[in-house]
């Protein structure tokens, strides 16, 4: 049993990602729809809340998903996966940037004149006050831990704290009693503790 | 403090903290992926579907041409059957062809997986 609990999760990413390999329009498109937005999410707070940086990370993300979709061995969730490649874009982008910057500094004030345009800053987070980086950096962890879980589980956290919903509400929406939906909200929330911990965890190395 | 009452304040805790983060994460407005980039994946994924299913087909045409070519170089033994019904120079030709051409083909494959490894 890995971090993520037991097997139910992996079992259904399995058959995705079977389908994905196979070039499966379709499953590429259930892949967009489900995670596009956490992605966006996750890179615009690793972007230093920059939405157009974050729409084409997200684009390079899952165009290199895509190549690599035959490595993925499973051994962290998808949208973890996903994360992760879009980690790297986002290191390659940085470092793109701070090379332009670094040449601009020997242009000098010709800077102006060539037409570029720094935006080294809200990616190197440079400018940026010590606790913003740190709320920023956890916002994107969370993202990362939500959508790394299972979607009941998802869900019910989402609605239980985001949307501000009853436990009776949630019930009645999920077609479950009370009582069950209490014990689905407490494992919930158990994962989600995990999930976030082993981010932090693989952050910190 | 009574094991109970510790074990009700962590949860009260937890229940904080977990409605903080995630009312702080979700606070954005994310933008959903336009029709013309969800296309644009679904197109590629249909190209590196069709390069992967090459890839088992070269590697049994190889294996197959390696079988011919064991069976011919048999038959040239003393003592070796004689398979009267294989033309030796057509086989040999085929194989060697099929070498040739699916060979670097299959190689081509693999470094192209490789090149683009995110495994953890």
């Amino acid at each position: 049993m890995g971090p993520y609990g037991k097997g139910d999760i992996r079992l259904e990413e399995s058959k995705l990602v079977a389908r994905m390999r196979k070039g499966d329009p379709e499953a590429w498109r259930w892949l967009c729809e489900t995670y596009g937005k956490p992605l966006f999410l996750f890179a615009y707070y690793r972007n230093g809340d920059n939405a157009s940086g974050a729409e084409d990370i997200r684009q390079e993300t899952l165009l290199a998903a895509l190549q690599a979709i035959g490595n993925y061995r499973g051994e962290v969730p998808l949208f973890g996966w996903l994360c992760g490649i879009a980690r790297h874009k986002l290191s390659d982008e940085a470092e793109r940037l701070r090379k332009q910057k670094v040449s601009l500094n020997g242009i000098g004030d010709d800077a102006e004149q060539h037409g570029l345009v720094l935006v080294g800053t809200s990616l190197g987070n440079e400018s940026l006050p010590e606790e913003v980086v740190e709320d920023t950096e956890t916002r994107a962890a969370v993202v990362q831990a939500l959508w790394s879980l299972p979607e009941k589980y998802r869900e019910v956290i989402i609605y239980r704290y985001y949307r501000e919903k009853s436990v009776g509400d949630i019930a009645k929406r999920f077609g479950c009693s009370y009582k069950a939906t209490e014990s689905l909200l407490a494992r919930a929330k158990k994962a989600f503790r995990r999930s976030l911990v082993e981010e932090e965890k693989y952050e910190k190395r | 403090m009574k094991k109970d009452d510790i074990e009700n304040n962590q949860d009260a805790l937890l229940e904080r903290e977990i409605w903080r983060l995630v009312k702080s994460a979700l606070a954005v407005e994310a933008l959903p992926m336009s029709a013309e980039k969800i296309c644009q994946i679904e197109q590629q994924a249909a190209l590196v579907g069709s390069d992967d299913s090459l890839f088992p087909l070269a590697g049994l045409l190889v294996l197959a041409g390696s079988l011919f070519m064991i069976v011919a170089l048999e038959s040239l033994l003393p003592g070796g059957m004689v398979v009267e019904w294989v033309n030796l120079k057509i086989l040999s030709m085929t194989v060697l062809v099929a070498n040739f051409v699916l060979s670097p083909l299959a190689a081509l494959m693999i470094v192209r997986r490789r090149k683009f490894s995110y495994a953890k």
